[in-house]
């Protein structure tokens, strides 16, 4: 065992007793100085990761809410080292995600010193209808911490966990839900402020407060060098891309964040993109459960493969070098317009159609790739009384680059037939 | 990263002021500074005009001003009170 390795071991062996220190009942205070003395300089990287694997691990009992509670010890350890973050300039620019975070924390910072200052100011025999107002309404403001919140949790956490990085999300999802009970807490005393008075508004103020302050600061001294550290370029992008939607808290970003070097990140883009078509075959190694971002979220493998053998259409799909590459299951096969078999996976286009429809097929497939026709429609009647609707249409690449065709066939019998209306259940 | 200032200077102008504190133009607008909204207006009236010429102007009671942004827990200076 070389050096390192040993000291990080021992320093796995000396978390993993805190920790379980913590989960027999110890308080964090019990265990700050121990923690001090071990993990000062240790990156908050390292500690995140060293929880994580203590979290998975079987060989203790070690649970979130015993890492959640070192969260207080671990922020306290940082509060006093990480004064000089380093040089991070590209994410110091207006409209980066982490630029719009500080900004926000900044904000939300700001409102609570004001919060704070007129709770202070208010007695329960003098209470001011103004400062009653105002109180209801920085609260208000402070509440838009919930978009801060979903941001982090939906748009960042998300990547975080595409890095295996999967316990410190899941810790600080929790006490953010803590946080939310209590900031609900201040608002019900608030509302009821006639009857309760003004030191349960105080208790509850306080109580939110403490631990809203200590979120702004594990995510500025935890969260942010870990994700800073990990996140790419077009990580940053697509999270800025998302972030709109859920909206911001108090300030909205100055600027859009255009990162240098478009091209260049364009073009990683494209590739991006395409590496992630292509990569299906590999895909074969990923757990069913392993989240995979598609078009605006997320679906696991088997999520995809249920999904499309539930949509109420045969679905066929060739590839680029018009190779037959997938066909759905949704269909019953006496149902179905066109039978397809397994065993023709993998077979040229060409080879799949009799003789006297060829022409009109390979017509059609170079009209599609060329972009004579974006898509053709086609339908006719059965003897079984279905009324089967066709379509062929072009898949391409955000850049436009012919990626296959996909046909989509529909008996339209039934819908054919619908008149009136139903708006109630069956 | 800005400092944190709850601190609302009524002698410099309106434009700065909001830089420096965003969240306070919604109380403006509410008070009776309707042209902020305008971010044209915004961008030249509101670099020349203070907080205290700004409510002459729309014929409100700069004292009145002061209160509802005490009340919401700002810090008040450079009030024009006579």
């Amino acid at each position: 065992m070389t050096d390192t390795n040993k000291k990080e071991q021992q320093r796995m062996n000396i978390l993993t007793d805190i920790l379980t220190r913590l989960h027999h009942g110890s308080t964090p205070d019990e265990v700050q100085a121990e923690f001090d003395q071990h993990f000062q300089g240790v990156s908050a990287i390292e500690i995140s990761l060293m929880e994580h694997q203590l979290i998975e691990s079987d060989d203790n009992d070690i649970t979130f809410e015993d890492v959640m509670e070192l969260c207080n010890v671990h922020a306290n350890l940082f509060k006093n080292k990480v004064d000089g973050a380093g040089d991070i300039s590209e994410f110091e620019k207006p409209g980066h995600p982490i630029h719009v975070l500080k900004t926000e924390n900044q904000a939300m910072r700001a409102a609570l010193m004001r919060i704070n200052r007129l709770i202070k100011n208010i007695s329960d025999d003098a209470l001011e209808p103004g400062i009653l107002r105002g109180l209801k309404n920085q609260l208000a403001l402070l509440g838009q911490f919930e978009h801060h919140y979903q941001r982090k949790e939906e748009v960042i956490f998300p990547v975080m966990e595409k890095y295996n990085h999967t316990a410190p999300p899941k810790v600080m999802w929790g006490v953010d839900d803590q946080i939310r009970a209590l900031f609900a807490d201040v608002l019900t005393q608030l509302d009821s402020i006639h009857d309760t008075g003004v030191t349960a508004l105080k208790e509850r103020f306080d109580a939110f407060s403490h631990e809203f302050t200590e979120m702004i600061f594990k995510e500025e001294s935890i969260m942010i060098p870990l994700v800073l550290d990990i996140f790419n370029e077009d990580d940053w992008l697509h999270i800025a891309e998302d972030s709109e939607r859920f909206g911001y808290t108090i300030v909205e970003p100055e600027e859009k964040w255009v990162p240098e070097r478009i091209d260049f990140v364009e073009e990683k883009e494209a590739d991006h993109s395409e590496s992630q078509v292509e990569k299906p075959l590999d895909l074969n190694n990923l757990p069913d459960t392993q989240e995979i971002p598609f078009g605006q979220g997320f679906l696991t493998l088997k999520e995809v493969r249920k999904i499309l053998d539930l949509i109420p259409m045969e679905l066929t799909f060739i590839n680029k070098d018009d190779v037959f590459k997938y066909f759905n299951n949704s269909i019953p096969d006496e149902d179905k317009a066109f039978l397809r078999a397994p065993s023709a996976i993998g077979r040229e286009v060409k080879n799949c159609h009799p003789p006297k429809s060829l022409a009109m097929v390979l017509k059609l497939v170079e009209d599609l790739r060329s972009g004579v026709k974006e898509k053709e429609q086609m339908w006719f009647e059965r003897k079984n009384g279905q009324f089967i609707h066709v379509t062929y249409v072009a898949v391409r690449d955000d850049d436009g680059a012919y990626m296959g065709i996909l046909e989509y066939v529909q008996d339209i019998a039934p819908l054919k037939e619908l008149t009136g209306m139903k708006r109630g259940l069956s | 990263m800005k400092i944190i200032d709850n601190t609302i200077d009524f002698s410099i102008p309106v434009y700065d002021v909001i830089k420096q504190n965003p969240e306070v133009k919604q109380l403006l607008v509410e008070f009776g500074f309707k042209p902020l909204t305008d971010k044209a207006m915004l961008n030249t009236a509101g670099r020349l005009v203070n907080l205290n010429q700004g409510a002459k102007k729309i014929k409100a009671d700069v004292t009145a001003l002061r209160k509802e942004l005490e009340w919401n827990g700002y810090e008040v200076k450079g009030v024009d009170e006579k």
